[in-house]
């Protein structure tokens, strides 16, 4: 498994801001907004030092506030098919709104700022489901396959 | 209470939930304490009850008024969100007590068997002695005789 450092506290932190970012562009309508955000998931899917928010938590506002940043390990898979799926959603909205399906596209923009908020709150991030069905069924079919 | 330490006394990951063994480590802080199968656990119910109301409030809402108003939509937001978050730090609080409860059950049960097993050694200990001590009468009595 190729693993990363991720700080939870700035994690929560990145999720809560996009996730607060894209309710504002779901607010006001701004299509703008939303493809900076979904600019901004998508170098995050790339690697967490391009993740601005996370990087702004982790390197100035967290040590302003002097709090603890724990770093624990994480699968580096899963990060980046979670920030994958954030951008994903959005580019989807984007593509519905464009191909004139306002209604959808909005609303798919607003359940990925819900998603977004449940992953910083709750800290039970749909991605993360995903990533590992998807990570057990693959195991399960190599199993077979080496079989 | 001790984050590392899943209530039995080591630190340990919780074998019963699917995301936790699949992933290799706690997704989050309280799986590390929790004991519950992701089926059960009070979070992915949440989410996925959650979600299904919206997602059949919009279906309803487009089939009466061919139409999803947005005042519904940020209705539905915001009140999915504020029982979303209350009901994390009351579940959070739930997972974590059970967790202490479950952990001063063990001991316990350990301080119990121990008692039980000390019983064991010390009752014993006095049987043999009485016994040893009719033996020492019956020789006795028997040196008396000769």
């Amino acid at each position: 498994m190729n693993k990363c450092s991720i700080s939870n506290d700035s994690l929560k932190f990145a999720r809560n801001v996009s996730g607060l970012l894209i309710l504002i562009s779901f607010l006001f309508h701004s299509i703008e907004l939303a493809v900076i955000m979904m600019a901004l998931l998508f170098f995050a899917a790339i690697s967490m030092k391009l993740n601005i928010f996370y990087q702004f938590y982790f390197n100035f506002l967290g040590k302003y506030l002097k709090k603890n940043l724990a770093v624990s390990e994480r699968d580096k898979g899963e990060v980046i098919f979670a920030w994958t799926m954030g951008g994903l959603f959005l580019l989807i909205g984007l593509v519905l709104i464009h191909f004139n399906l306002p209604t959808a596209g909005w609303i798919f923009i607003l359940m990925d700022s819900l998603l977004m908020f449940c992953a910083g709150f709750l800290n039970l991030c749909i991605a993360s489901i995903m990533y590992a069905a998807l990570k057990k069924m693959l195991e399960a079919k190599k199993d077979g396959s080496g079989k | 209470m001790d984050r590392e330490n899943n209530g039995q006394g080591k630190a340990c990951l919780n074998k019963n939930c699917w995301l936790v063994e699949t992933l290799g480590y706690a997704p989050a802080d309280r799986c590390t304490v929790c004991q519950l199968r992701l089926r059960k656990c009070p979070f992915s119910l949440f989410l996925s009850t959650g979600m299904s109301i919206i997602l059949v409030s919009f279906a309803v809402s487009y089939i009466l008024d061919k139409d999803i108003p947005e005042a519904l939509m940020i209705s539905v937001f915001a009140s999915f969100l504020l029982y979303g978050y209350l009901f994390n730090k009351s579940t959070e609080d739930i997972i974590e007590s059970n967790c202490s409860l479950t952990k001063a059950k063990n001991d316990l049960e350990e301080r119990a068997q121990e008692l039980e097993h000390f019983y064991r050694l010390t009752v014993g200990r006095e049987l043999r002695m009485s016994e040893l001590k009719k033996d020492i009468e019956k020789l006795k009595t028997e040196l008396k005789k000769d």
